[in-house]
């Protein structure tokens, strides 16, 4: 669904991200753990178009996202709550469902969906400001998922949550990827990773210093809190294992 | 394209329904200045004195009423370059009637062109002219006299600079000045929402949606653009029903708007680029707006400006809107006339657009 091949994203001389590759299949979790500015927000702006590399390719569904179409199947959860605050729940999420070219019933049914899905249909007329953050988080990602993506990427979706929300917020994501949607996944918590993906990527200073399968049981072998204790050595001195 | 840019159109127009301090500062603002301005400029205290320069007059006769009028206590000759309210042309052949002559002494013309703003400056040099002459042939012909009544033997002709009519009324000057306002207020509010959109994380989103950017920017532009119309349109209405302001071609000021509308646009784009923190762009623009206005006449009438600033002023996209929506209602000039600033405006909002497009779209490609 998703791939990135020695992708390489340059800020000036710095090297954002160093020779990336990896893949997210249909009904994949795949995290990307990392300490700040390991390029994890690079990565995310690679895979969703907003940026492009500047050696390597990222492809979604083997075409490049910087084309409109490509993105077609693509929802996309910033760390920002990127709705309009004036607007309300179901405005935000008609207005992005709309931008597709979707027929206006078809819109509405995605819409009611969406909004189902994240349990805020009791809220959905009320105005984005007025919400708590969890509540706001939840339609942040209601939004993404108007149009029926077939691949989601989270940026750090939980941050700021508490563990009510954060609970409610991981659940939805392990839903959709059981309903066969690939999802990518920033986080810096160490115990959402365990949890929740079927992999985990560690990147640091732009490269990806070890990868985690619960496929291969690498992940599932670890108990909890290794991860942490595995991040914590390979960012200390940075060498590459996998 | 169209259809996305027409979708983000009507987003952020229906925000901006919303949200009321904007809407107050892009509607209400420009209409409570034509108001406010329009109402001061028709009471304003008339002037007790007026700048004149003065061509010629060197020899004979022409030179004995330029002294006279230099005398006048009402009069200023305004030096080589300096701004003057007229210009008075006394030719070197000007002959004064000799008194004596029987009946009653022929008038000679003599020509003053004022600028079209300053109707009562006008009746003082046309006063003072006629004083001066009569003061001139008495001096000459009576030196001994003193306060001999009589027809003065000049006749005094007021013509327009550029041939244009006065208004009739102070809002014909100042609904023009709020249109300007209404055009630049929008570029403020909109630029600086955008600033704020793009701290908010909407426009990452907008950019990951599968349409193109350039169609979201553009909708962002069209809001604009259609505010900052429907506001001068709006103006020109209430200016045109209720307070008399003359529009001389309806088809010029319809493009004198649309050229504005679109300068708006391009305007918006530069203002969304000048901070990434919506305060500091909110406050840059407003300090901006500030400056072109002045500068462009949408504060004080470029007439009452000293010379450098009236050329430094040129530059400003305010004039070329203030010269194009008077040149369509009460200036009455020619499609030619008009064709400069309409222009100008366009190639502003084209400009500043494509500019302003470019570099907003490279600093939000980042999350």
């Amino acid at each position: 669904m998703l791939s990135f091949r020695e992708v390489e994203v340059r800020y000036a001389e710095r090297r954002a991200l160093d020779r990336v590759s990896f893949d997210v299949a249909p009904g994949e979790i795949v995290g990307l753990l990392g300490p700040n500015g390991a390029g994890k927000s690079t990565a995310i702006a690679a895979a969703t178009g907003l940026l492009g590399p500047d050696a390597g390719t990222v492809r979604i569904n083997g075409a490049d996202p910087k084309s409109p179409r490509a993105r077609r199947p693509l929802g996309l959860v910033t760390q920002q709550i990127g709705l309009y605050e004036d607007l309300t729940v179901r405005q935000n999420i008609r207005l992005f469902a709309s931008l597709p070219g979707c027929e206006r019933r078809a819109i509405n049914a995605s819409m009611h969906r969406a909004i189902e899905r994240v349990g805020l249909a009791d809220r959905a007329t009320d105005r984005v400001g007025r919400l708590s953050l969890g509540l706001k988080r939840r339609a942040h990602i209601a939004a993404s998922l108007a149009h029926a993506p077939r691949l989601l990427v989270l940026d750090e979706p939980t941050a700021g949550l508490d563990p009510h929300a954060r609970a409610a917020v991981l659940e939805l994501v392990h839903q959709l990827a059981a309903d066969g949607v690939a999802v990518l996944f920033t986080t810096q918590l160490f115990d959402e990773a365990e949890r929740l993906c079927h992999r985990v990527l560690i990147l640091h200073g732009g490269r990806i210093i070890s990868e985690r399968s619960a496929r291969d049981e690498q992940l599932g072998e670890l108990k909890a809190g290794e991860l942490e204790r595995l991040f914590m050595q390979l960012t200390a001195n940075g060498s590459r294992s996998s | 394209m169209i259809r996305t840019a027409l979708l983000i159109a009507i987003n952020d127009l229906h925000r901006l329904v919303l949200d009321r301090t904007a809407l107050a500062f892009t509607l209400l603002f420009p209409l409570g200045f034509g108001l406010f301005y329009g109402m001061v400029v028709s009471e304003v205290a008339p002037p007790h004195h007026a700048t004149v320069a003065v061509i010629g007059g060197d020899s004979g006769d022409a030179s004995l009423v330029r002294d006279e009028l230099l005398a006048h206590p009402a009069i200023e000759f305004a030096e080589p370059g300096e701004p003057a309210d007229a210009v008075l042309r006394l030719p070197d052949d000007l002959t004064l009637p000799r008194m004596g002559t029987p009946g009653e002494l022929p008038q000679t013309l003599i020509s003053v062109e004022l600028d079209p703003r300053r109707i009562a400056e006008g009746a003082i040099v046309k006063s003072a002219v006629r004083a001066a002459s009569w003061q001139a042939t008495l001096h000459r012909d009576l030196p001994a006299s003193r306060d001999v009544a009589g027809q003065p033997p000049v006749r005094v002709e007021l013509t327009w600079r550029g041939g244009v009519t006065p208004p009739e009324s102070g809002f014909s000057l100042s609904f023009p000045q709020a249109v300007v306002w209404a055009v630049l207020a929008c570029a403020a509010t909109f630029g600086a929402s955008m600033v704020a959109e793009r701290r908010a994380g909407t426009l990452a989103r907008l950019r990951a949606a599968p349409v193109g950017f350039h169609a979201v920017i553009l909708g962002k532009a069209l809001a604009c653009a259609a505010v900052a119309g429907t506001t001068g349109l709006a103006l020109a209405a209430i200016g045109t029903i209720w307070l008399g302001v003359p529009v001389a071609h309806p088809a010029q000021a319809g493009a004198a708007l649309i050229a504005a509308a679109i300068a708006s646009a391009g305007l918006m784009m530069l203002v969304a680029t000048l901070s990434s923190r919506r305060a500091a762009a909110g406050q840059i623009a407003w300090a901006i707006v500030l400056v072109l206005a002045m500068s462009g006449g949408a504060m004080l009438p470029v007439a009452f400006m000293p010379e450098w600033l009236q050329q430094a002023g040129a530059l400003s996209p305010a004039r070329w809107a203030i010269e194009a929506l008077e040149a369509a209602t009460w200036r009455r000039s020619t499609w030619a006339d008009l064709s400069q600033p309409l222009t100008l405006l366009i190639g502003t909002g084209v400009g500043g657009f494509v500019v302003g497009h470019a570099i907003f779209a490279r600093s939000t490609a980042r999350l």
